[in-house]
């Protein structure tokens, strides 16, 4: 399943969201949630530019947030960001691109968060890998997913398996 | 209701693998989508 969302920001750029869930498949056998709790809703947050030569109006990622809060709410599941380490071009060369989209996206989330009601929202931030090659992710989640999500941790950060 | 983050410098094979697959699955499905979006702009611009 996925859903997506295209965003103008009305000044000729767009913005592309799209959420992707994880099937039956890869939540059983890849992230191991017993088969009881397989009906859980985890989907991962991809975005991007349409244009990618061009400026994006900040207004198209304000209501990228709207958009995703939304959709939280709506689906009461698991969101996933994990930044991609796709090459991006920014002003600041000297910074990651998978550093620069992590930022970002932090920054988006601390505005979110003190516009509206996050009281609910649980999140779970994750840096992986040695230095120079880390990425980032974040997963949103309500209280009552939290069992799943501890486990599914357990799981990914298990060495002997 | 924020968490400590969780830094992990050597990661599992398990750890690696997954997030190489939802990094290159993302990548590829996200250029496709850009691609067909950025094509049906320019078309609905030009009509």
């Amino acid at each position: 399943m996925k859903i997506e969302e295209l965003i103008p920001d009305n000044e000729g750029n767009y913005l592309l969201v799209a959420l992707d869930f994880y099937d039956l498949y890869y939540k059983l056998n890849v992230l191991r949630i017993p088969e009881e709790f397989s009906d859980i809703e985890i989907a991962d947050i991809s975005i991007n530019k349409i244009d990618l030569d061009a400026p994006l109006h900040h207004r198209a990622l304000f209501k990228m947030c709207d958009w995703l809060l939304s959709q939280f709410n709506r689906i009461d599941g698991v969101f996933t960001f994990i930044c991609s380490i796709d090459d991006l071009k920014t002003n600041h060369g000297d910074v990651l691109p998978q550093e620069y989209r992590w930022r970002l996206f932090n920054l988006l989330y601390l505005r979110a968060k003190s516009q509206s009601n996050f009281s609910s929202i649980c999140i779970r931030d994750l840096e992986i890998g040695p230095e120079g090659y880390r990425t980032y992710a974040r997963a949103f989640y309500g209280q009552s997913k939290l069992p799943i999500v501890n486990l599914i941790t357990f799981n990914l950060l298990d060495k002997e398996s | 209701m924020e968490a400590k983050t969780i830094i992990i410098k050597n990661p599992s094979p398990r750890l690696n693998a997954f997030v190489e697959d939802v990094l290159r699955r993302k990548s590829e499905r996200m250029e496709r989508r850009r691609a067909f979006y950025e094509g049906e702009l320019k078309r609905e611009k030009r009509m």
